[in-house]
């Protein structure tokens, strides 16, 4: 599989990253690009809001804008929600009650799997598409791809929305990371590789010295996606991931 | 002082996030569930835990009588007075 190379044809993307990250970041493209405003989400009544957390916002920020920006409909698409850490600060708080002997809040209870953003997602955008939760490390978006790529095999006439997002990792934990990344979310519409006017190949091999990447992945594709260079190789800690956009 | 059911309203909007709306917007005597306010289970359970905290009071969540007790803020003012009167 490692040598193999897959294709996927890319509608739409959308990018934001939290406010504070715009003028320490030195790559022009992702900057130019990425939406650094604080998020709003008006497009969903306050009812419903109160229920997002600030992680399901991010992802459900740019999955909004994402399928709006490709004109398609948010009911109709499979998806993919891809986060490294899901709720880790919310479960830290949690678990912080339980050691307090605090009772735990039932919201925050009900919120803290995982797939709870692509639930919420699918709740508020009536979506009854298949929808896969993924945490992979390093290379979530990596295997957010390839899950991607798996749909798109099984249904081919079908879009997936793929999205990654993280919210930066707080204390204590925030010790134990070799480097701190910024809060982010990127949404992307795949396709199968000939149904879009552009797309991406990929291929991945095992890297066996270990790396502290500069990025989160998403956020080093997301810049090669707007950026002039036609391949990249983004290291994660343990794979090599190459990218050739097709046009 | 504040009524009782002043304090409950301001309760129900701390602990359900419920930016939008201001005590005028809730009315004593309507429902909270369904049709009334539009709050739901989990709603349900949150403020349950929020109402045990701030007025030290015993709640069985599975009983039907505490449903009958958090049919509106009004109900919920009786119940509050009725398990104050009995410590």
């Amino acid at each position: 599989m490692h040598n193999k190379t897959i294709k996927l044809g890319v509608l739409s993307s959308y990018c934001w990253i939290a406010p504070g990250y715009k003028e320490s970041c030195n790559l022009p493209s992702l900057t130019e690009h990425a939406d650094f405003d604080p998020i709003t989400l008006k497009q969903i009544p306050p009812i419903k809001r109160r229920r997002l957390s600030g992680l399901s916002k991010l992802a459900m920020h740019t999955s909004l804008n994402c399928i709006e920006q490709a004109a398609s409909s948010p009911a109709d698409c499979l998806s993919v929600f891809a986060s490294q850490h899901g709720e880790l600060n919310r479960t830290v708080s949690i678990v912080d009650s339980m050691y307090q002997e605090h009772e735990v809040s039932p919201k925050d209870f009900s919120l803290s799997v995982h797939n709870a953003s692509l639930g919420l997602f699918s709740i508020f955008t009536r979506n009854k598409q298949a929808g896969t939760s993924i945490a992979a490390g390093s290379d979530t978006f990596g295997y957010a791809l390839l899950e991607s790529y798996n749909l798109l095999q099984r249904f081919p006439e079908k879009q997936v929305l793929l999205t990654c997002f993280d919210l930066e990792v707080s204390h204590p934990l925030s010790e134990l990371q070799n480097k701190l990344y910024p809060s982010y979310s990127l949404s992307l519409l795949l396709t199968s590789p000939n149904t879009a006017p552009s797309g991406i190949s990929l291929s991945f091999e095992p890297q066996s010295n270990l790396q502290v990447p500069e990025l989160p992945m998403a956020l080093a594709f997301y810049d090669f996606l707007y950026n002039k260079a036609s391949t990249v190789a983004i290291t994660t800690d343990d794979t090599r991931w190459k990218f050739i956009k097709n046009v | 002082m504040k009524s009782l059911e002043t304090e409950i309203k301001e309760i129900i909007i701390d602990s359900l996030d419920l930016e939008d709306i201001s005590i005028d917007d809730i009315e004593t005597d309507e429902p909270l569930f369904g049709d009334g306010l539009g709050l739901d289970s989990i709603d349900a359970l949150e403020l349950g835990l929020a109402i045990k905290k701030q007025f030290n009071i015993k709640l069985d969540s599975d009983s039907e009588e505490s449903k009958k007790h958090f049919y509106s803020v009004g109900t919920l003012a009786s119940f509050i007075e009725q398990q104050r009167g009995a410590n």
